[in-house]
Formats: C-alpha cells, structure tokens, sequence
C-alpha cells in the first residue's frame, strides 16, 4: 500500500512537472483526478453552483500559472487542493477578494486520494467518522471548516463557553484521525 | 500541566484556523518555535482538517466548467509568448518613471539657488 501511495504521488509530481512546461494535457488529467473535492467543498462553503465553479475555476488557474507552489517533497496534492479550495470559498463567503498566490502550506497525510477507488474509500470513511460524532462536536468542526467561523463567533452563536468549542473542535479532530489509523 | 497539554486545545484551532485570541495565538507561536512536538502535532492536526474536506466531496462540477478551464488555459498559453516584450518596455518605463521625483527635486534645487543668487 506505502508503495502505491509514493507512485501515485509521484505521478501527481510528474503531472505538476508537466504544467511548468505548458502541458494543457496534464491540467486536465489532474482537473479529473481532483476537481470533484475541489467542487464538493466550495459548494459545501458557498451554497451556490455558480460560485464554487468559480472557485474550482480559480484554484485550477492558480495551479497552472503557479506549479511550483506545490511541494510534493512535503505533502500531497488532493489535501493541498481541498484547503485551497475550502479557504478561497470563505474569502468568497466573506466577500474578500480571493487570494492570487497559493501560499498554503504542504499537506502531508497517509491517506490515499489519488486512486478514484481510494478516494470514494476515503470519503466513505470520513462521512462515517462524521456522522459518528456527538452532534455537539460535529457542529463546531463544521461551522469552524465550512463557515470559517472562529471560535469566539462559534461560542456567540451556541452560547456555550468557549472552553467548551476548543475541547470539542480538538475532541472531533482526534476522532477524524483513529479513523484512519 | 505540562506545555503541551496546556496548547493542546489552543492548537486544534490554531489548525483550522479558528484561534482569534490574539494574546493565546502569540503565546502558541511562540511555544511552536521551541517545540518540535506541537509542531508535529500540528502537521498532523492540519492533515486531520484537510480530512474533513473530503466528507463533501460527491457533486460533480457541470460539463462545461471543465471547458471553461481548458479554455481559459488556452487562453493564457496564446497570451504568455507575446507579453515579454511589453513587460520589459513597461518596466523600463517604470524605472523612468521612478526617477521623476528626483528630477523634480533637482529642477527645484536649481530654481531656489537661482532664486537666491537674484536676492543676493
């Protein structure tokens, strides 16, 4: 399994390496590879077909005007591109002019995103993982990752204390990583 | 309670970007610097948000949207040979321009002293 993930990654490698020069044909490749969770997260954050097409839009012109932002030395590029994505949706949820430079930091995870078949494996899992939270704890996560809320503005809105949103934020996080485990 | 425990929570949220207490986030910073621990913590907490991308992941972007990349990548190639040129002239303008206020400055110079000698 560890060797078919450095594969894919390198393959991911050599598709970015092919975008530095020029290659159209490797922005597609990887436009069907990823631009399902690119798209599923701008329209979980935005609600709105025609924003998160512009997000996936955008994210996918940064790529290809700036390839060398991704290190795949340090992480990999399903994870990088889905926080790209969820952070450019909240600039557009909070009406602030988007990003132009992907400044993200790498993203490393063991999880394998780059097969289609692991990746509906992965989301099977992290959907499970949700639904298997408290309900309490799954309502922070969500309204800190998908509405870009702080913690403070979380607390204003539950009326809890914000001691208890941090623990719930850190509890719901840990739980998301035993599932892969 | 040890260090860690203590920035345990405070670091979660730093993760998901959701720390606003600015007196807290220094101190995490600060405490990020010297601990090699909370900074893999950290790695592993921002793989753990990047998780939670994937549990939306299903709708399919429209036909057209992938076009309407492809195009615009076209787009961008056909553009990309011919803007040399034009860069480096507007740069070499710009650096003109950048000496305009010293011009300006000199020119005043000048007309002051003038000034002066007329009075004397």
């Amino acid at each position: 399994m560890a060797g078919t993930q450095a594969r894919d990654n390198r393959y991911d490698a050599a598709l970015i390496a092919r975008l530095g020069a020029g290659d159209e044909t490797a922005m597609a490749d990887l436009y069907d590879r990823y631009s399902g969770i690119v798209y599923g997260v701008a329209l979980r954050v935005l609600g709105d077909t025609t924003a998160a097409e512009d997000v996936l839009q955008e994210v996918f012109l940064q790529l290809w005007r700036n390839p060398g932002a991704f290190d795949a030395e340090r992480g990999r590029l399903a994870p990088w591109l889905a926080v790209i994505a969820r952070n450019r949706a909240i600039d557009l949820l909070r009406k602030r002019p988007m990003e132009e430079d992907i400044d993200e930091l790498p993203i490393a995870t063991s999880v394998d995103l780059e097969e289609t078949a692991n990746q509906r494996l992965a989301v099977e899992k992290v959907r499970s993982a949700m639904q298997a939270l408290p309900p309490e704890q799954r309502q922070a996560l969500e309204m800190a990752f998908f509405e870009g809320l702080t913690h403070t503005e979380i607390a204003g809105k539950t009326g809890e204390p914000l001691g208890t949103i941090k623990t719930r934020i850190r509890s719901a996080l840990l739980a998301l990583r035993k599932t892969f485990a | 309670m040890s260090d860690h425990a203590q920035f345990a929570d405070a670091l979660a949220l730093y993760a998901i970007g959701s720390l606003d207490n600015e007196q807290e986030r220094t101190a995490l910073e600060g405490h990020l610097g010297t601990c090699g621990e909370c900074r893999r913590e950290l790695e592993r907490l921002r793989s753990d948000v990047a998780l939670l991308a994937l549990s939306v992941t299903g709708p399919q972007p429209p036909q057209r949207a992938r076009q309407r990349l492809m195009n615009a990548i076209a787009a961008e190639q056909q553009r990309a040979p011919q803007t040399d040129t034009p860069i480096v002239v507007g740069r070499l303008r710009w650096r003109w321009l950048n000496l305009a206020p010293i011009a300006v400055a000199v020119a005043l110079a000048v007309f002051s002293f003038g000034l002066l000698l007329e009075v004397q």
